[in-house]
């Protein structure tokens, strides 16, 4: 028996999807951890003043942010490398997770159908984190109005070929 | 050939461009505009079809997805689709259309001559005839005499629908008189509407009855609607049909685009609005299926929208008010109308046109096509039978989200229950017939105040049409699957009362067209036949779709490269360039082997360097799920078999997780890096699922906020190095002999250190029996890695191995597989791993289900190796037999390999008290054969455990 | 398509969910003086009420495991709460 084929790839950093009207870039990862426990003493002593971003929150321009997953649990995203190592720090648990996702942006969804076929679930939740194109991902807003989806590297192949496809209807 | 086309009417259709299609070879020319039901009406083509059992000639009864006749297969550049309906679907240039169900077309089909055995086919005959075993014999035959349209191997349907979910304020489903009205109330009150019709532009019947509302015409009233949902923020979704209400509020609609893939919505409203109209009923007399009988909305849609007339001389059948407006368009179009009222006491008849009361129609006839029809005894020519039997409202989308229905005498029909489902009914749908009620409910259910739209008109008239089973003739009540009058009553005499058992018993109902021209008649024949009410009678479920829905448009992308894809290696695109072949291990694509040629010679190859010198892998989807926290020893002792708070930082160990039952969930080494830090290396597979279980017991058996759980597996890269030469290739790569010669890193233990700047963990752990290590960076850092050890394999003749040759050096070491080498029966003491169980005291998950009656059985099965002197390995999943005697399955072969350096095959098995068997013989079954094998110990090669440390 | 509710995240569709257990069902302690029976009882027997039933369900892509009263009839969900402790 023959099995089936993936030819497709994921995209490195800098590949772009241009459909009508929608663009999709893929960006490079930047630093990031999985913090958990005391949240707020964590982001005090990482990135003190990074704002806590929940499902389809609008990102700051610049500096921290901690994309919400649970009730106890961030992905704290920051522009400088992490100066605190995996472990328990006293009050809260930190993985390095730099690669675990993989960012891409959505430009141009005027009126939201393009986000609408990748994603049910709708802002005002406290967790970024949702289904989108079937699979776990952290979803935000930039201040210019694009979409900002934190991906699993392991999935973005799948992701890109079907933002692709739907970006062709 | 009676049909026409008028020389002015029309609203749809665009004179100036002709549209050319064949029907069953012949050359026609439709307008833009048409259907290709409405352009072979125009063309005075009246046979489109044969009926699904007796093969009777069928002509056009409706003018939407209530049609039952009108099916076609449609070939356009060269691909054919099958069932397409005749009136839904834009007439295109070059369609080529071919009648179903016919051979070798609809005018002529040779299995016509069924139609003279009817007697012998009544509803039953298939079950009771062609019984097993010779069904065996008559299905081909059957099979290609019913049926409908033919599958064509090359139609392959992008998968390309994009499924688009929805969210708005009101729903309105139907653009008609009442969903207009209620659409622009909403509106207007500022709320975000979303309204939807089948059609490719909104009015509903307005678009053919047309009529004057607030003292306009009614397409300024629908023009401002329009405007109205637009400014609102609203949506206008034409040619869609809402074919489904599901759970928690969800409504699915299918909108047909013309130049672009369709989409499949996902629609949710705070509040919903059924405004879906009602489908004219046809009349019950004998040959009431021939072509030319039509239902008189129909002929005055086709005749108003497209030009296309019915017929010359029309009889029309009717016994309510609505008909006459019919007749008045059709005499003004120039036709002799003739109305056939059933009423006694009647309307006068319209310009033009003459009426018959008290004239109920018992008969047609007429070969192919319609000649006259028998009214109160008196036959009078007539090209064309015009009828109409009532209304039926569609209440499908209430029923099918949970809704019941009254019966309402006055209207004749059974009507929404207010208040038992979430959907507000409004206009004919609701049983309120005529244009001024279907705007005030409309109105009102928009949440609209003050006085709603005006239009002048009364309720509707009308007496009640019934089949009638005791008059001779051949009735028929479902036209596409064949159900007459007289097999309902044989479903009555057989027992079969209830309407569910006369739907499948009969299959009236159940074609293509959902039964909504056919079930009214089904149940009131019942009805009739049992003395019973009609709601006595009730209805048979109402099920999605509404309409027939290509099962492509539900799938969505969901195909292909899209279809349960696996999950992808950070490193794959050098694996590539290695030569890998890929195929899927437990949800991941990973390299199977490298380079060309036969795989198994490829994986040998494999095999054996990697004993010989090194092998190198990427074991990048081992779990990695960071388990921190001052409580996390605590929850690992309590979530494994094997304790974990006894395990010195920098050491790792391997064990299993349980789940309540008793049973083996997953194995994996677990490292603890640091008193309150550990790393779960649980199984590819499984991954997800140990997260799962560990997220379980820390929130609900512990103390949430004393350990975390972080599944990062994603963001490394995990490269493994095995075989004597292991050290050699990471002194090579330039690993630093102080971070991994035996004494910093003996066996199974871990240590983090940085390389080249880049944070990097080893751990000396073996799944193949040799010296390895698992050399773990950031993804981003895993291309440096992946470069240092390949430059570096060429210096000790190493290779790149793929989970081939992986799979051969963990069977010959016996490691297993949890779920391949074990079952959903298989607990830690049937692989051998009794420490636990007999000497931990403390409460671990699973460990009361390792002491039932079951778990202490003598004849479980275990674990065991097996030793053939066959050259060939066993088969995987044969079963293993007692060698002599009676035959029955003791377990079977879990995994089964060629060992490269053992030169002989080794094999794994799970078999009945198979421990004390060890040294004996076992048959193995397979294909009908048995063979013998040696029961032995798991571990094939090694048993010392020297390469170890080689 | 259902729409569960996460005491933290708010409205998901159900594909975001999985059952996880029956609520209120206490794992007998201490287990390994549980008969065989009673042991057999916890593991294998649910009530599967028809009509209101009280069950621990996961939003997986939060994490959170939650109490969930929801009636197998009609499908309605009346009740979410976080686990004892959870909630803040």
């Amino acid at each position: 028996m023959r099995e089936r084929d993936w030819t497709n790839s994921a995209p490195e950093a800098g590949d772009v999807i241009k459909g009508p009207g929608i663009t999709v870039q893929c960006l490079a990862p930047g630093q990031a951890a999985i913090i958990s426990g005391g949240l707020d003493a964590a982001i005090a002593s990482l990135a003190p003043g990074a704002a806590m971003i929940g499902l389809l929150d609008t990102l700051p321009e610049s500096g921290a942010y901690a994309l919400r997953i649970a009730r106890d649990q961030v992905l704290l995203c920051t522009p400088e490398p992490f100066v605190a190592a995996s472990g328990w720090h006293g009050d809260y648990a930190l993985s390095v997770a730099d690669d675990l996702y993989v960012p891409l942006q959505i430009e141009g969804d005027a009126d939201s159908t393009f986000l609408s076929s990748c994603m049910s679930a709708q802002g005002g939740s406290p967790s970024a984190m949702a289904l989108f194109a079937e699979k776990p991902c952290l979803v935000a807003r930039t201040d210019g109005a694009a979409i900002r989806v934190w991906v699993p590297r392991p999935d973005m192949a799948e992701v890109w070929t079907r933002l692709a496809l739907l970006s062709r209807v | 050939m009676t049909g026409w086309r008028h020389d002015t009417a029309g609203s749809r259709i665009d004179r100036a461009r002709t549209v050319s299609f064949t029907f069953d070879g012949a050359e026609m020319t439709g307008f833009a505009g048409d259907t290709p039901a409405s352009a072979l009406l125009a063309s005075g083509t009246r046979v489109l079809g044969r009926s699904f059992k007796y093969h009777r000639p069928r002509g056009l009864w409706g003018m939407g997805g209530e049609e039952p006749n009108a099916i076609f297969d449609v070939t356009e550049d060269s691909v054919t689709t099958p069932n397409i309906r005749a009136t839904t679907e834009p007439l295109r240039e070059g369609m080529a259309l071919h009648s179903v169900n016919t051979a070798p077309d609809a005018a002529r089909d040779r299995a016509g001559v069924l139609d003279v055995f009817d007697r012998f086919l009544p509803a039953g005959f298939y079950y009771k005839t062609f019984m097993a075993p010779n069904w065996m014999r008559w299905e081909p035959m059957i099979r290609r005499m019913a049926g409908l349209g033919r599958l064509d191997p090359a139609q392959q349907p992008p998968a390309d629908t994009p499924q688009v979910n929805g969210h708005c304020d009101l729903l309105i489903i139907g653009a008609g008189p009442a969903g207009l009205a209620a659409a622009r109330a909403a509106a207007r009150a500022g709320r975000e509407v979303w309204l939807i019709d089948e059609a490719d532009e909104i009015g509903g019947s307005l678009r053919w009855r047309g009529g004057e509302i607030d003292g306009g015409d009614w397409r300024d009233f629908a023009h401002d609607t329009k405007q109205a949902v637009t400014e609102a923020g609203g949506r206008i979704l034409t040619g869609t049909t809402l074919w489904g209400a599901f759970d928690h509020g969800l409504f699915a609609a299918w909108e047909r685009r013309a130049d672009a893939p369709d989409r499949h919505w996902r629609i949710r409203a705070r509040d919903t609005v059924l405004a879906a109209g009602a489908i004219e009923r046809p009349m019950w007399f004998g040959n009431n299926d021939l072509p030319g009988i039509m239902s008189a909305e129909a002929a005055l849609h086709y005749l108003e929208l497209y030009g296309a007339v019915a017929g010359r001389r029309i009889l029309l059948a009717t016994a309510n008010d609505a008909s006459y407006p019919v007749a008045a368009a059709l005499a003004g179009a120039g036709c002799t109308v003739t109305i056939a009222d059933a009423r006694a006491t009647a309307p006068d008849p319209p310009e033009g046109a003459t009426v018959l009361k008290d004239a109920p129609i018992t008969r047609a006839r007429g070969r192919p096509s319609v000649a006259a029809a028998e009214v109160a005894g008196r036959w009078i020519d007539a090209d064309t039978i015009l009828v109409s039997g009532g209304y039926t409202p569609s209440v499908h989308l209430h029923c099918q989200a949970g809704g019941k229905l009254d019966w309402n005498a006055a209207v004749d029909a059974l009507v929404p229950r207010p208040g038992t489902s979430a959907l507000n009914v409004a206009g004919a749908a609701n049983g309120s017939f005529g244009l001024a009620r279907a705007l005030e409910e409309g109105h009102a259910a928009g949440g609209g105040t003050g006085t709603p739209p005006q239009a002048a008109s009364g309720d509707l008239q009308l007496a009640a049409i019934r089949p009638d089973p005791a008059q001779p003739g051949r009735q028929w009540v479902d036209p596409q699957n064949d159900v007459t009058l007289k097999d309902v009553r044989i479903a009555e005499q057989e027992g079969y009362r209830s309407v569910e058992h006369l739907k499948r018993y009969t299959t009236l109902g159940m074609a293509t067209d959902q039964g909504r021209s056919a079930n009214f008649a089904g149940l009131a024949a019942m009805a009739a036949l049992t003395g019973r009410s009609i709601p006595e009678t009730g209805t048979t479920t109402y099920r999605p779709p509404f309409s027939p829905v290509p099962l492509g448009v539900i799938a969505g992308p969901r195909r292909g490269e899209l279809f349960n894809a696996p999950r992808r290696l950070a490193l794959e695109a050098l694996h590539k360039a290695q030569t890998a072949s890929f195929r899927e291990y437990g949800g991941w694509l990973r390299p199977a082997v490298h380079g060309g040629g036969d795989e198994t010679d490829l994986a040998q190859l494999e095999a054996r360097t990697a004993r010989e010198t090194v092998g190198l892998y990427d074991a990048s989807p081992l779990g990695k799920i960071e388990v921190i926290g001052p409580g996390a020893a605590e929850l690992l002792d309590y979530c494994g078999y094997v304790r974990l708070s006894t395990l010195k930082p920098g050491r790792a160990r391997y064990g299993f997780m349980l789940n309540e039952t008793g049973i083996v969930h997953d194995d994996g080494v677990v490292f603890r890096l640091s008193a309150d830090r550990f790393i779960v290396s649980a199984s590819s597979s499984h991954a997800a699922s140990v997260r799962m279980m560990l997220e379980e017991a820390r929130q609900d058996v512990f103390a949430p906020d004393r350990s975390f759980i972080h599944d990062v597996t994603a963001g490394f890269v995990t490269l493994t190095v095995t075989g004597p030469r292991a050290r050699d290739l990471l002194r090579a790569a330039g690993i630093p002999d102080t971070v991994c010669d035996d004494t910093t890193l003996p066996h199974m233990s871990v240590t983090e250190t940085t390389w080249n700047n880049r944070a990097l963990r080893v751990a000396r752990v073996s799944f193949t029996g040799d010296r390895s290590y698992e050399l773990t960076v950031a993804a981003r850092d895993g291309p440096a890695l992946h470069a240092a050890l390949d430059t570096a394999r060429a210096e000790v003749d190493g290779r790149w191995i793929g989970m081939e040759a992986v799979m051969i050096l963990r069977a010959e070491k016996g490691f297993i597989l949890v779920g391949k080498d074990t079952d959903g029966l298989t607990m830690p003491h049937d692989l051998g791993w009794t420490g636990p169980r007999d000497k931990r005291t403390d409460e671990y998950l699973g460990r009361r289900s390792l002491f039932t009656p079951e778990a202490n059985r003598e004849d479980r099965r275990q674990l065991v190796g097996l030793a053939t002197t066959n050259d060939t390995p066993l088969p995987t999943g044969a079963h293993l037999v007692p060698p002599e005697g009676t035959r029955r399955s003791l377990g079977f072969v879990t995994s089964s390999y060629f060992s490269p350096t053992l030169n002989r095959p080794v094999a794994l098995a799970l078999l009945e008290g198979g421990r004390a068997l060890a040294g004996r013989d076992i048959g193995v079954f397979h294909m009908g054969e048995t063979t013998r094998a040696r029961v032995c110990t798991t571990c094939a090669l090694d048993p010392e455990w020297e390469r170890l440390h080689a | 398509m259902q729409v569960f509710t996460c005491p933290f995240c708010g409205p998901r569709d159900e594909t975001e969910f999985h059952f996880a257990a029956e609520a209120g069902k206490e794992r007998p302690q201490p287990a390994e003086e549980t008969s065989d029976a009673d042991w057999a009882d916890y593991l294998y027997f649910n009530d599967a009420p028809r009509g209101p039933a009280r069950e621990v369900w996961v939003h997986v892509t939060c994490g959170e495991f939650f109490l969930m009263t929801r009636d197998t009839v009609t499908r309605a969900v009346s009740e979410v709460a976080p686990l004892p402790g959870r909630g803040e």
